[in-house]
């Protein structure tokens, strides 16, 4: 059972249909929407227990480990044939990728 | 029940000296796989062509005087997330069917060049996202201690070609225990490294800043030898070590180690023989000349939703390339550009990775990143914190792998969170980026078995070997094979 | 600051330009840069986006853009890191570009616009340079889009320059600098053409005086300098008049239309994408040592502002020829090579600024690929300047060069315009047209100089062209004067 003091502070801004946006998803079925929308919100809720940590003055952590300047010479190496490019294609023409027209211009 | 079945050095070491051949290591190999996967389900694909044409390769390499390798003729699975040249890779997702990738992963030509022969790729959950194998389009891969139990998650495939012994060596992936879990409720032993010791370039990225490329073995000698064929900085991958690769050999001495034993590892929930089990083997540590140091990791609570923040989020990122433009099956309903994304994602990924991307945006979106994916990975720096602590008054971390034993297939499919909760003692060391490995220390009742998992201080694999190894002289849990 | 009505309006410019940086490969991935090509056959697999592939970061290009923050008066932060932007497109293989957010390689900086009216140095101040890497091409055509990944991943920095730009014309002013000194540093050549410089400009219009800035338009489609002044000359109008008129600018996206003039609104676009930025966990970050960015400085080419002061001292260039041989950095590479081989700067310049220049904009090329190198025309003015030939005979001599592999000596020959210099020789040629035409040299010997004129035509009809002018006048008034 969703904790529903809970659920509304932390569902707001869960707008799903935004979120599914910004994914490319979608959820069609308002069944199947109203599930996704209930599972996130109760993953949400056990993960807001993170508003207990006081993490103040502490940096976040974006590598694991102490890693730094990893870089590699200006020299051209690797390259695929235009067929290898292409191989895994749905769909090609004239040795581009072939996609619906985007529509914006 | 006497096995025909020999650790990878045993044969290697027999290929080597010329009294075993390649070809027939690899054919019995297939044949254990013809008998057993129908029952296990833990290979997507066997490649008999291709391994026996590799394997009369070594054995000629050898009659013509070449050092075949270190795991020469040794027969290996490969997790459907690795990249090989010419072969298929789908990551047990329909949206990447077809996949024929131009290039191999470094893990995997190491193996090659080392002398294994790949047999296979193996079933997983989807993307590497789930802790049950269950997540998978190709259908869930059984225990093999119990086919209505689950092997764990996401390297179940591997983990079960192990356990039922129909290879010595697989490979998986460990990003929140992935290899750690499967391991412990599969009855072997596996090896999630120091992140950074093997190059992650071609395994199918989940969570960046967490995949770990990891061993599956039947014990900690053998995950030793795979260990330092992998191991090394690689220049196509900038988050990989430039550091020595640790040695091959495990002693196996106890005397003056500290155990560390974290309180909240064993907190509530955790079930009774798993427990008992490892507190057996805690005891049994020390009185071959351990220390046991019972200590805290406070923010160990806390581990679980700052993994799932941090790994949805490095995902939600990481598969947005899968979109039907370059690869993988397009939906043909398509007549405008954003139909078609839409349409190819929603059809291509299972519920579970469609339900982590979603979470994933949901804390990275412009204003809510500070709350929820900084905050996260704020809290990530604080975990670490706990592990350098601890290590400064132990020289390992002992504590049970997963909270349960292997659990019924269907169990917790329909339930996410219960699912991550399998996570919760796995995630911390990927967090912290420390290497891990979970090894057998018994079975319930039922005859499931229980893992032991140790942890260690960063690119410290060598203490992990000493004090399993040194376990391992001393017990035969690991030796103890499913009943197939 | 002009006005539309009674009420004068002040316009704020502000331009984001993207530089390719000139670089042998990718910056993330190893496989060749160079424009243009067969489609699909500059990609390797990490800019493909496949699944596996990881990001590894082109030190030269570090470097380059390190240089281009000096050069520019930025500061360098030393200590940065690359995040993703996620967004998709087709062109944009992993559904992210790795771009900086929070913590660009460079803050600050400006570019010299020239003198203001009061005579004072304007600068266009910047906010910030960070790198990036670029998308692939995608053309529209009516059964589809087509996607080129040649150009996805290929290094670039964008430059965000302060709206503090006050007319369409500082604008431009902006762009040519800003290309002279990428340039001059050896970072890019520039060539919005060829797509090395991408600029997006956007433009505020308010009544004097009034403290905020009005709203802001962006303008895309801008193809050339002269362009997007113009897109700004027409913006800034059609602003203007709407609010002149009461009305409200709307904050929205243009695009130009060159043929039309005109700029007109993009489709209307979704809600401004998020693009949930996060530091890119595939690159650790960069910490630059200040031994490093001092080396950068000690290998900095010659910069325009440098440049243009030794053109005036050494060579005593006047500012009018700095000015236009400077424009393109390779074509004052070339001038100096000239002037070296040849050893007049002054020659050396008027034969580029008019003959070379000529042939280039004839033929629509660049100077990297004129058919006469530096050599070779320093050759042919020595050969003028030492009255081989004439001057005119110099100019068909580069004509035939311009045309054919040759040396000058063999072109000269070929053309049979090899000077009559030799006193001797000239002197009896001269002696010969005197005696045939007695009637100029009575003229001129009765004080006609017009005269003069005519006997040196003679004497160049006689010759086929070839007898040196000066030494056909000095035997002339010799002779003439002997009688």
């Amino acid at each position: 059972m969703s904790d529903t003091a809970h659920d509304d502070q932390v569902s707001d801004g869960l707008d799903l249909d935004g979120l599914a946006h910004l994914a490319r998803l979608r959820i069609v079925d308002p069944a199947v929407a109203a599930a996704t929308r209930d599972q996130v919100d109760r993953l949400l809720g056990h993960f807001a227990i993170l508003r207990e940590v006081d993490t103040d003055g502490v940096a976040p952590s974006t590598y694991p480990i102490e890693i730094q300047n990893r870089m590699r010479a200006d020299e051209p190496s690797d390259i695929l044939s235009q067929d290898q490019v292409l191989k895994n294609a749905p769909q090609k023409r004239g040795g581009c990728f072939l996609v619906p027209r985007v529509v914006d211009g | 029940m006497t096995s025909e079945f020999e650790t990878a050095r045993a044969l290697a070491a027999a290929v080597r000296d010329g009294s075993k051949r390649a070809a027939d290591i690899v054919d019995a190999s297939l044949a254990r796989i013809a008998a057993r996967n129908p029952q296990v389900s833990a290979f997507v694909e066997v490649h008999d062509e291709d391994a026996r044409r590799r394997a009369a390769e070594i054995d000629a390499a050898r009659e013509r005087g070449e050092d075949p390798g270190p795991l020469a003729g040794v027969p290996v699975a490969l997790k459907d997330n690795y990249v090989r040249e010419g072969f298929r890779s789908t990551c047990a997702s329909k949206i990447l069917e077809g996949f024929v990738s131009p290039y191999t992963a470094t893990a995997v030509a190491k193996l090659e060049a080392a002398g294994a022969v790949i047999v296979g790729r193996t079933n997983m959950d989807e993307f590497a996202m789930g802790s049950s194998t269950e997540h998978s389009c190709y259908g869930a891969t059984k225990n093999p201690f119990d086919l209505s139990r689950s092997p764990g998650g996401s390297s179940g495939g591997s983990a079960a070609a192990v356990a039922a012994r129909m290879v010595p060596l697989a490979l998986g992936s460990d990003t929140g225990g992935s290899v750690r879990q499967p391991a412990a409720l599969c009855g072997i032993a596996g090896l999630k490294p120091t992140y950074g010791r093997i190059s992650r370039f071609g395994l199918v990225a989940f969570a960046s800043s967490l995949d770990t490329v990891s061993p599956f073995a039947t014990d900690v000698h053998d995950l030793a030898l795979a260990l330092s064929v992998l191991a090394g900085v690689d220049p196509r991958d900038s988050t990989s070590m430039d550091t020595e690769a640790p040695i091959a050999s495990v002693e196996n001495d106890l005397s003056g180690t500290r155990i560390g034993v974290p309180e909240e590892y064993f907190a509530k929930g955790l079930d009774a023989e798993v427990e008992a089990a490892t507190r057996a083997a805690l005891e049994h540590m020390r009185e071959r000349g351990a220390t046991l140091v019972p200590l805290s990791m406070p923010h160990t609570k806390f581990a679980i939703p700052t993994y799932y923040l941090i790994a949805t989020a490095e995902a939600s990122s990481n598969l947005s390339r899968y979109d039907g433009v370059r690869f993988g099956p397009r939906a043909d309903s398509a007549d405008d550009l954003l139909e078609m994304y839409v349409a190819t994602r929603t059809q291509g990924f299972g519920p579970e990775v469609r339900r982590r991307i979603l979470l994933g945006c949901y804390c990275l979106r412009q204003g809510y990143a500070d709350e929820w994916y900084v905050k996260a990975q704020k809290v990530r720096t604080l975990i670490r914190m706990d592990f350098d602590a601890a290590f400064k008054q132990c020289d390992v971390l002992a504590s049970p792998t997963s909270p349960i034993p292997a659990f019924r297939l269907g169990e917790k499919v329909d339930d996410p969170l219960a699912m991550y909760l399998c996570d919760t003692l796995t995630v911390p060391a990927n967090l912290a980026g420390v290497p891990g490995l979970s090894i057998p220390c018994g079975h319930t009742a039922s005859g499931l078995p229980v893992g032991l998992q140790l942890m260690a201080a960063a690119l410290d694999e060598t203490t992990l070997f000493r004090v399993a190894g040194a376990y391992q002289s001393s017990t035969r849990f690991h030796v103890k094979e499913p009943a197939l | 600051m002009t006005s539309v009505g009674n009420v004068p309006f002040e316009t704020t410019i502000g331009l984001e330009v993207h530089v390719q940086l000139q670089l042998r490969s990718k910056l993330f991935a190893p496989s060749p840069y160079d424009s243009g090509g067969t489609p699909n056959t500059r990609v390797s697999v990490v800019e493909l986006g496949l699944p596996g592939v990881l990001p590894v970061l082109n030190r030269e290009a570090v470097r380059l853009a390190i240089r281009a923050g000096i050069a520019l008066e930025g500061e360098i932060n030393t200590r940065f890191h690359f995040d993703r932007k996620n967004y998709f497109y087709p062109d944009l293989p992993k559904g992210y570009q790795i771009s900086q957010f929070d913590e660009p390689f460079c803050r600050g900086g400006r570019v010299p616009l020239g003198h203001g009216e009061s005579g004072e140095q304007r600068f266009g101040q910047l906010e910030r340079i960070h790198m990036e890497e670029d998308a692939g091409k995608t053309t529209h055509t009516a059964g589809g889009s087509l996607v080129d990944l040649n150009r996805a991943g290929v290094g670039l920095i964008e430059i965000v320059g302060k709206p503090d730009l006050r007319t369409p014309s500082e604008a431009y002013a902006f762009l040519t600098e800003l290309k002279q000194i990428m340039q001059y540093a050896g970072v890019s050549e520039c060539d919005m053409e060829k797509g090395l410089l991408r600029c997006d400009a956007n433009i505020s219009v308010r009544p004097v005086g009034a403290t905020e800035l009005g709203t802001k338009v962006e303008i895309k489609n801008l193809n050339s300098f002269k362009m997007v002044q113009r897109a700004l000359e027409y913006e800034e109008r059609r602003q203007r008049a709407v609010l002149a008129n009461g009305g409200i600018v709307l904050q929205e996206t243009r695009l130009w239309n060159e043929e039309k003039g005109e700029s007109a609104t993009m489709r209307t676009k979704e809600a401004a994408d998020d693009y949930r930025y996060f530091p890119e966990p595939d690159l650790p970050p960069l910490t630059i040592e200040r031994s490093f960015i001092a080396e950068i400085e000690n290998d900095m080419p010659e910069l325009p502002a440098l440049r243009r002061a030794r053109f005036a001292t050494h060579y005593r260039l006047p500012d009018y020829d700095t000015g236009v041989l400077m424009d393109d950095r390779r074509v004052a590479d070339y001038f100096e090579a000239t002037a070296i081989g040849c050893g007049n700067a002054k020659l050396a310049s008027n034969w580029v600024m008019t003959e070379v220049l000529r042939v280039m904009n004839e033929r629509d090329i660049a100077i990297t690929v004129f058919p006469i190198g530096p050599d070779r025309l320093a050759q042919l003015i020595g050969a003028q300047s030492d009255g081989r030939i004439s001057r005119n005979a110099a100019k068909r001599v580069f004509e035939h060069l311009a045309n054919h592999d040759v040396e000058v000596d063999a072109a000269i020959a070929e053309l049979g315009l090899e000077q009559i210099s030799n006193r001797k020789e000239l002197a009896a040629i001269v002696q010969e047209v005197l005696a045939a035409n007695p009637d100029p040299v009575a003229d001129y010997r009765a004080g006609r100089e017009k005269a003069m004129h005519a006997l040196q035509g003679m004497v160049m009809k006689k010759t086929s062209g070839k007898a040196n002018p000066q030494l056909t006048r000095e035997l002339l008034i010799e002779l003439l004067s002997t009688d």
